[in-house]
């Protein structure tokens, strides 16, 4: 008699359990059947061509060559090249972005109506597409930046290009990232300050034990974010600088490759390197920052 | 209750715009009228629809293909015409799209393009051999014309006008120095440091734009390596059967624009023709090299002011083998897969002979027979007219031209080169051929 | 401090005394008043600066074309709103392409609001391996260049017919955010308190009630970020678009300004009249809701 209950109760637990499971799924279905069919399908449907001669995308020849493609890529001085150029944008592009949002977060982090509408100044390039971007930075280049300096613009030479493109993507972005460390300070008990100051802490030294720890959290959410940006970086070399080696990233590369250069299989190739190579980048910063959030 | 309406209202919304969006593309496209009447055997019009790939995004030449249109759907009220013209950003996006479009099965009637840059849409099949054409015979087009519309011998695609390029120069200003148009290179250098003694920058430079490299290197090249009577060299170049330095052509090219580039203005690397084309109509700069596709642009910029601007083919050096070089401009491929493959062919028939007209009074082109409409600016016509003599160096006298990856890295390395100049730490000839050299071998390693 | 003044001290030096303390308190507030003050103005120089792009673009795009070169960046001698009026009229594509752009935009936030809100919610409140390993799944999305899914992408949608539709539009482009939105939404769920759900279970709601009743209400300042970020990203899109949306009639505003941004254009002032007309509508947007994307971004965001 006892046992049957229990089995029966363990019973309808576990129906529930599987209901309430199945509910999950089906709430979870039509955003993944969209990202299915946009994104994941069609990235494995392009991985088998990696593996192939595939020469035009529109000739129907194409005969498997393992990894030839792929050997073929790692020793490509102009592709190793073009990584170099996208990870040094992504750094300076990293580095700027975080350094100046967090600048402005902790000057407008408090608010006020004159906080409130610098803020919202501050956002405003972030609603700016990015190639139109690129193009009115141009004009800021050459009309205000050499008038000023009487310098050439950094877009027209190969060594300040990428940094160049890096202040255009800065200026863009750094609003986004403000807002993320606002958030972040927002977020800081006052209590900890008032504690740092009977402790008889200086500003500095209150910035440097209690605001940095406690910002972790927003730093690991700006630098994943924008590494996935900068590593992509495609439409602003596209826009003002498209024939400058210098200039070239890994997006441009696989772009040119499979749909302009006629070489689909080597482009394809190209492109799962540059995937890997960002989720494997995504996870160990992603991985490091957890660490010192833990430890912080 | 006001979450509820909320709700309501969002759910409403979303079906409402799904549904008008659906609506919306199945609308038919924005297109051209054709005569919708019967023709007068009392048949009824048949109801045919041409898609056109193009890459002729200026405002100026779309409206000239469709005044074209215009005409064709006017002289044959038996085809009512649903045109839909597919536009593209040259540089950027039209080949890739257009092999994306071929990919999926798409079949356009007809594509834009020089059947010698995309040997892959030959290659499968997607263009339609025009050599026994009777229409393009009748033209007496000579050799050079033709052969920028032919792939292997073999002719594939309309040709409809010329592009050509040169030195365009400020008139007040020659006039204000005392000098004159130079027939030699010693002139020409000798014009250019005169004009910097006087305070002005000899040259207005849009190496934003990589053709601009191109173009000016262009004319030693072509004109001394037929002169050579090199046919094959950019075909060689591309198959590694010879190098860059194989032949004399670029190294002295090169040596001959390195002393040109000694004077360039700060903005050289950066501007795009639209810039260079200000710094040269506001005085700043007395000379730009520039091509006869831009000329009706120039003409608006300057519109209501006095400028005056001259033209002279740039002097290779002092023996005047200087020769105006040129090349086709606007082609157009018809695909033979196309459901109305003969009613495109029918068009660029039409356009080619009857066309022409339409064409050049919209778009300001010259058109290959020497013909140009009466509405262009006087240096079109004069552009013509050396045309017409003959006496040109044609890029489709060669056996090849270079296509895709090799005329990106052509660009490339001498937009490279002049930015050597720019940065007061010139490149040697020989260090800009290798390292163009270099990256043709790896295209070529690729290619195997 | 006048009250702890010994009694003993004669008047003059309590006089002196306050004195001083006033002194000393009123340096003070000058001190932070100066402070306050350069801090103002250092806002207002970075304002000032940030905002240089959009004072070029504004004045080119009042200056007639030959204006342009010959005063640059001073303020124009006859401001003229001919560009704009030549932009509306002359580019065929600019109507075309804001009716598209507002039918494809407006489905896209809007399912993306609901599909992510209901996908992040389960992510959020279920971590077991295998829903983790769902969440990582569905936000590498971020990570995958576009470029590598273009081809497929297109040939896949042009055989069920989506291609040049604002329907296979509105479909890829909510595909493409859906990972963005739900790393976004899934943070700020998991500092949303559970109790309120918990209750409602309680009460025998169902999930989509409670979802619909009470999780979906509390994500409104996430949402409403969501809906101004979104509405960036498709509104401004011109990869996707390019790929997809071939015939004129079906084309999204950005690809209007082909005309504008090619090797060879000459209308400088017609593209700035563009790009200020383009951005218009994100601005007011934006406006409308920046209490909230503040607010969004503020408790969702940070969690990462």
């Amino acid at each position: 008699m006892n046992t049957t209950k229990t089995d029966l109760l363990a019973q309808s637990r576990r129906r529930r359990k599987l209901r309430s499971h199945a509910g999950n799924l089906l709430f979870l279905l039509p955003a993944m059947l969209l990202f299915g069919y946009v994104v994941l399908v069609p990235f494995v449907q392009g991985v088998p061509y990696s593996f192939t001669n595939w020469k035009s995308i529109i000739s129907p020849d194409k005969q498997f060559n393992g990894l030839s493609n792929y050997v073929m890529m790692l020793k490509n001085s102009y592709f190793q090249n073009a990584f170099g150029h996208t990870l040094l944008f992504t750094l300076i592009y990293e580095v700027g972005t975080n350094f100046l949002g967090l600048c402005i977060a902790l000057l407008l982090f408090r608010s006020s109506k004159f906080a409130n509408l610098c803020r919202t100044m501050m956002f405003v390039p972030f609603t700016t597409a990015l190639t139109s971007a690129a193009i009115v930075w141009s004009y800021v280049y050459t009309d205000v930046y050499s008038a000023l300096f009487h310098v050439a613009s950094p877009l027209g030479q190969s060594d300040q290009v990428v940094a160049g493109m890096a202040v255009i993507a800065i200026w863009r972005d750094m609003g986004y990232c403000m807002l993320i460390y606002i958030a972040g300070l927002k977020a800081i008990p006052d209590d900890y300050y008032e504690a740092a100051t009977l402790d008889g802490a200086g500003v500095w030294q209150k910035f440097r034990h209690v605001t940095l720890p406690l910002l972790v959290p927003s730093f690991t959410a700006n630098v994943t974010l924008l590494l996935a940006w900068g590593l992509r970086c495609f439409d602003y070399p596209m826009a003002v600088a498209r024939n400058m080696e210098a200039a070239q990233t890994s997006a441009m590369f696989v772009y040119d490759y499979i749909f302009g250069f006629s070489k689909a299989g080597l482009g394809q190739a190209a492109a799962v390197i540059l995937t890997i190579v960002l989720v494997v980048l995504t996870r160990v910063t992603t991985y490091l920052f957890r660490k010192s959030e833990v430890e912080a | 209750m006001k979450k509820k309406l909320v709700a309501l209202f969002l759910a409403f919304a979303l079906v409402l715009s799904l549904a008008a969006c659906g609506g919306s593309s199945s609308a038919p496209a924005a297109s051209t009228p054709a005569a919708g009447t019967p023709a007068s055997g009392g048949s009824e019009a048949k109801d045919v629809s041409i898609t056109v790939f193009h890459y002729m995004a200026q405002a100026t030449k779309q409206a000239g293909l469709e005044a074209v249109e215009q005409a064709f759907a006017d002289a044959h009220p038996e085809y009512n015409i649903t045109w839909e013209n597919v536009v593209y950003n040259q540089g950027t996006d039209y080949f890739p799209q257009l092999q994306t479009a071929l990919a999926s099965g798409d079949q356009p009637e007809i594509m834009m393009g020089n059947p010698g840059l995309y040997p892959d849409l030959v290659a499968a099949g997607y263009v339609a051999d025009l050599t026994d054409n009777s229409v393009i015979k009748g033209l007496n087009l000579p050799s050079g014309d033709l052969g920028d519309v032919s792939a292997n011998g073999k002719i594939y695609g309309f040709p409809i006008d010329f592009k050509t390029w040169g030195v365009f120069y400020n008139k007040k200003i020659y006039e204000d120095l005392k000098l004159k148009e130079p027939t030699t290179y010693t002139e020409l250098l000798a014009n250019c440091q005169a004009i910097s003694d006087a305070g002005i920058d000899p040259w207005a430079h849009a190496f934003g734009d990589a053709v601009f490299g191109d173009i000016e290197m262009r004319n030693y090249v072509w004109t001394m390596a037929q002169a050579g009577g090199d046919m094959d060299i950019f075909e060689k170049l591309m198959s590694g059967e010879k190098k860059l330095t194989d032949y004399p052509y670029f190294k002295d090219g090169l040596e001959l624009w390195g002393q040109r580039l000694a004077w360039m203005r700060d903005d050289a690397m950066v501007n795009d023709q639209n810039a260079a084309l200000e710094v040269f109509t506001s005085g700043q700069a007395a000379m730009m090299y520039f091509g006869s596709w831009g000329i009706g642009d120039l003409e608006a910029m300057i519109a209501g002011s006095d400028f005056k601007y001259g033209f002279f083919v740039e002097p290779i050096d002092d023996a005047g083998s200087a020769k105006l070089n040129v090349q086709d401009d606007q082609c157009f491929m018809v695909n033979p897969n196309a459901e109305n493959y003969d009613i495109a062919l029918e068009f660029m028939e039409y356009w080619v002979v009857n066309g022409g007209s339409s064409w050049s009074a919209v778009s300001l082109m010259p058109l290959l027979n020497g013909e140009v409409a009466s509405n262009a600016p006087e240096v079109v016509q004069t552009l013509a007219g050396i045309k017409k003599t003959g006496n040109i160096a044609h890029y489709g006298d060669f056996t090849m031209p270079f296509n895709s990856q090799f005329t990106t890295d052509w660009r490339t390395y001498l937009t490279a080169f002049a930015e050597s100049y720019a940065n007061g730490n010139p490149q040697s000839p020989d260090e800009c051929l290798a390292a163009m050299q270099a990256k043709f071998d790896q295209n070529i390693a690729e290619n195997g | 401090m006048t009250e702890t003044t010994p009694a003993a001290m004669d008047r003059t030096e309590q006089l002196a005394a306050r004195y001083t303390a006033a002194q000393v308190l009123a340096r003070q507030r000058r001190r932070e008043f100066v402070r306050g003050l350069c801090k103002k103005a250092v806002c207002i120089a970075m304002v000032c600066v940030t905002l240089i792009p959009f004072y070029i673009s504004f004045i080119y795009s009042i200056k007639y074309k030959n204006e342009i070169t010959i005063s640059h960046l001073a303020w124009p001698k006859t401001p003229t709103l001919s560009n704009y009026i030549r932009v509306i009229t002359e580019n065929e594509q600019f109507l075309v392409g804001i009716k598209n752009s507002v039918l494809t935009t407006i489905p896209t936030i809007l399912l993306l609001m609901i599909i992510c809100s209901m996908a992040s919610w389960v992510l959020a409140r279920n971590e077991t391996p295998f829903y983790n390993f769902l969440y990582v799944l569905l936000t590498m999305g971020t990570l995958i260049p576009f470029q590598c899914i273009m081809l497929p992408l297109y040939l896949n949608m042009f055989n069920v017919g989506l291609v040049s539709t604002n329907v296979g539009f509105v479909i890829a482009r909510s595909g493409l955010q859906v990972s963005i939105s739900i790393l976004v939404i899934t943070s700020f769920v998991k500092t949303v308190p559970r109790e309120m759900e918990e209750a409602a279970v309680i009460d025998g709601c169902g999930k989509l009630q409670t979802f619909w009743r009470i999780v979906f209400p509390l994500l409104k300042p996430i949402n409403a970020t969501q809906l101004v970020l979104n509405t960036v990203y498709v509104w401004n899109d011109y990869n996707t678009a390019v790929v997809l949306l071939r015939d004129k009639a079906s084309r999204t505003l950005p690809l209007a300004q082909i005309v504008y941004f090619n090797e060879n254009t000459s209308e400088l002032n017609l593209a700035f009249a563009f790009f200020i007309m383009a951005m218009l509508p994100i601005l007011i947007l934006y406006f409308c809701l920046q209490k909230y994307v503040v607010s969004g971004v503020m408790s969702g965001a940070v969690k990462g």
